[in-house]
């Protein structure tokens, strides 16, 4: 049976189970899938990436999203530092330790200076390797961040297409983003089932719904995806008393399963920002004449605020407070990843906003090896029964 | 104590408090004076009801800023000087006390906490006003965007942006597409327009140029004075000194003052050296130091090398305003000669660069040896120096790392600190057969 003939057969969430787990180290799915199919394989590193691009130029564009616990860290230990955070230091791992090797090309973009690091070090650690560095614009204000966004992307087609082989088409980068808006209206669908009803789809479920749309061929995963969701939305479950809490901080480096598991004890997670990158970009516009031009305003043009991408219009103090007005949220856990420093800031900005608001909040912070999830569930059980008993 | 081979001490105490004498050693008084003016300057601006931008060390376009008089306070500078004059722990703690994580960058904690609302604007420097206008120049590191926007939810200012693309294609080393040059300058003219409306002055590109023109001529002169490190015996120390000599090429660039300033510093760096003075009394050992220093224990951190008679011969951390062996103004092409020396921080070279110009450093320096100065609260800077090392020890190149932070003084322990530097410079004189 060939990879996509066994997807094929298997039901969604075992297939988006065993992609996940798959991608914590091997990403032996995703090599079977180069070897049976000749195409290309591009890693990228959170938390946005333009994978229509990719696509079309006949990758499979793939999310590393770091270990997760899973690889002991050795050759990291002596290149990074010890105050950095744990998803740019297992990547590194992975990197230095042939995990990635199969990857044809990796990209990274400028959402902090650890990874903007960490895809130097790797380039120098495996020099055969294609390296791909986007800086995309902040000063998303002025109309010259279009013109020079533009140029990148054409920057980046430039590297992928020595090799894949392939030229740059403006038609199958259309067909590429509208492959990419059906998997984006069905993240939306999902997300807007657990801001309605959390008691349908356990976080788990969820994340791994979530992160398979980073790992599988968009093509396979919109069939999977569709018939997921519809076996979802006709469960009957029965609502709970549980506060409805909004969840701030990890949208880079994923905190572990276990832990979410026991704050969805505590409360309703009814939105968090996990691989929020395919999430917050929207729907890229089918009709705009150029394809290239219409990813590139999705990016300019988005003002929905984004830790990692800094745009001069935003409000994110005015936000958050629309956030926890229209997701009638009870409080905000802020899920922090050790040593993220744009975390760390954009919790600040937002806790003075919730404080003028009255709205309680907790501050966690996370690392990706951790195995000991009580304190954290109590911290928010603690949380969750002094709003609901007063 | 450790003794070569002859019986002669090789570390010594009267080394580590050993002072230039006055008269060659005139160039940093007159820099702290021309320094404090700078800042009383500033506060009496600021008193007289004029609008006070914040600006950016990386990458600071303090020429356009001049043209429209509007002065700059630096809150990286005076984050600095504040942790320099022992007043870092206060603001380290009022900044926490307001949610900041002991993880956030140092700078940014006593920059936020030192002015109003956390603060009172008085630290030991004197009055420091809160900003009207932030200009966030993103160069070389991430977190002057997040600095720059808690300045603008605490205090209202408003952020006028201009965005620095990386020098990132690692396949082509210093390679600078054309777009990216481009888009800056266009910000620029952007910036520049945003500014005539503040202030209702004109811009005139005469004007910038001839600005430019005393820019130009403080930067050479910079740059032959950290050259003179290549001297065997080196007249400066090419990492503590300066770090001193630094402040005006960021401060007040464009100005003749300035630009007289570093004429007299070459001239005495070149007295220095006819007269066979150093920073020690002899030159034992030739080290390029990567990395941001340690400013509450400045003084006691460099005596750990003094003692060694060691010098500095290089440093990456005095490239922070702009790699000066690499770039040079041109003020003919004013706005663009801008956009260059802005992306040319030394923060905004990718990895690869930053190695491959310590590795300059020590092969045309004639280093001993490299120190890397890992901070704990600057991962711009950090993050990835691991690499370094084993990338430099894989060439022979022997090299220490030590960690402490640049503000924060709960970081440094000189047991620690002074038993790692001990052992390095063993090891090195074992090397050097002077044991
Ligand atoms: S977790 Fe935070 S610090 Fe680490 S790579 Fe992601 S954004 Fe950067
Ligand atoms: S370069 Fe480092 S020390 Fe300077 S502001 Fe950025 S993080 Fe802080």
């Amino acid at each position: 049976m060939t990879l996509l003939e066994d997807a094929a057969s298997k039901e969604p969430l075992e297939l988006f189970r065993e992609v996940t787990e798959d991608s914590y180290v091997d990403f032996s799915w995703q090599r079977r899938w180069k070897e049976e199919t000749g195409g290309r394989l591009l890693g990228y590193f959170p938390v946005y990436f333009p994978e229509p691009i990719a696509h079309s130029l006949g990758f499979l564009p793939v999310n590393i999203l770091g270990a997760s616990g899973y690889i002991e860290l050795e050759k990291a230990t002596a290149h990074t530092q010890s105050f950095v955070c744990s998803i740019s230091r297992s990547t590194f791992e992975l990197a230095a330790t042939g995990h990635l090797d199969h990857f044809d090309a990796l990209a990274f973009t400028n959402i902090c200076d650890v990874a903007r690091n960490l895809s130097g070090i790797i380039k120098r650690n495996k020099p055969d390797k294609t390296v791909v560095y986007l800086h995309m614009p902040i000063n998303n204000a002025v109309p010259h961040a279009k013109d020079y966004l533009y140029a990148e992307y054409g920057r980046l087609v430039e590297k992928l297409e020595p090799i894949s082989g392939r030229k740059l088409d403006m038609e199958a980068l259309r067909r590429s983003i509208a492959l990419y808006n059906e998997k984006w209206e069905l993240q939306h669908r999902m997300e807007q089932l657990r801001i309605e009803r959390p008691w349908l789809l356990p976080y788990d479920e969820y994340y791994y719904a979530l992160r398979a749309g980073q790992l599988l061929p968009v093509e396979l995963y919109v069939e999977k995806m569709r018939s997921f969701l519809g076996e979802v939305e006709k469960r009957d479950r029965k609502q709970q008393d549980k506060i409805r809490v909004l969840v701030l901080g990890d949208f880079c480096e994923q905190p572990a399963l276990p832990l979410m598991r026991a704050m969805e004890d505590a409360a309703y997670l009814v939105y968090d920002e996990a691989i929020i990158g395919p999430r917050w970009i929207g729907r890229v516009n089918e009709a705009e004449e150029d394809p290239l031009m219409a990813l590139v305003k999705a990016y300019t043009d988005n003002l929905r605020p984004l830790t990692t991408r800094y745009h001069p219009l935003i409000d994110k103090q005015q936000h958050i407070a629309e956030l926890v007005k229209d997701l009638r949220i009870d409080a905000v856990l802020f899920l922090v990843p050790k040593f993220c420093e744009p975390a760390l800031y954009d919790f600040v900005i937002r806790k003075l906003a919730l404080d003028r608001m009255h709205v309680p909040y907790v501050k966690l912070e996370y690392e990706e090896s951790e195995t000991t999830f009580e304190n954290a569930r109590m911290t928010l059980e603690t949380l969750a029964e002094s709003i609901i008993f007063g | 104590m450790s003794a070569t081979a002859k019986g002669r001490a090789l570390m010594s105490e009267e080394a580590a408090q050993y002072k230039v004498p006055k008269e060659y050693n005139q160039a940093v008084a007159l820099q702290s004076q021309l320094v404090r003016k700078y800042f009383e300057d500033v506060a009496a601006a600021a008193a007289k009801g004029k609008k006070i931008a914040y600006g950016l060390v990386e990458a600071n376009p303090i020429e356009i800023l001049r043209l429209f008089d509007i002065p700059v306070v630096y809150p990286e500078v005076f984050s600095l000087q504040i942790s320099y004059k022992g007043g870092a722990l206060p603001l380290m703690l009022a900044a926490e006390n307001e949610g900041y994580s002991t993880d956030c960058c140092s700078y940014v904690k006593s920059g936020v906490a030192a002015v109003p609302p956390i603060g009172t604007g008085q630290t030991p420097l004197g009055y420091v006003p809160k900003p009207d206008i932030a200009v966030l120049t993103y160069s070389g590191c991430q977190i002057y965007i997040h600095w720059w926007e808690q300045y603008h939810y605490w205090t209202g200012a408003k952020i006028f942006t201009i965005d620095i693309p990386y020098v990132r294609d690692y396949e082509r080393d210093h390679y600078v597409p054309r777009h990216d040059i481009r888009y800056v300058a266009d910000q620029l003219m952007n910036v520049i327009s945003q500014l005539e409306q503040l202030t209702g002055i004109r811009y005139s590109e005469e004007k910038l140029r001839e600005i430019l023109t005393y820019t130009a001529d403080a930067w050479d002169h910079w740059r032959m004075a950290l050259e003179m490190g290549k001297r065997v015996p080196t007249p400066l120390d090419g990492y503590f000194e300066a770090i001193y000599y630094m402040s005006l090429i960021t401060l007040t660039r464009g100005d003749k003052t300035t630009a007289d300033y570093y004429r007299f510093l070459v001239d005495e760096l070149q007295r220095r050296a006819e007269a066979g003075i150093g920073p020690t009394p002899e030159e034992q050992f030739r080290l390029v130091f990567e990395g941001v220093p340690n400013y509450p224990y400045y003084k006691e951190w460099w005596s750990l090398f003094k003692r060694w008679n060691a010098r500095g011969v290089a440093g990456t951390y005095p490239k922070v305003a702009g790699v000066v062996d690499y770039f040079r103004f041109n003020p003919d092409k004013p706005i663009e000669t801008i956009a260059e020396y802005m992306i040319h921080a030394y923060c905004n070279w990718n990895m690869l660069m930053r190695a491959d110009l310590l590795k300059y450093y020590v092969d045309a320096y004639k280093a001993d040896g490299v120190v890397i100065h890992s901070i704990k609260s600057c991962r711009s800077f950090s993050m990835g120096q691991g690499d370094f090392k084993e990338y430099f020890v894989g060439m022979d190149i022997p090299t220490l790392i030590i960690e402490s932070d640049h503000v924060d003084p709960r970081y440094y322990s000189e047991a620690q600190m002074r038993n790692r530097i001990d052992a390095f410079f063993e090891s090195l004189a074992l090397r050097k057969g002077l044991k």
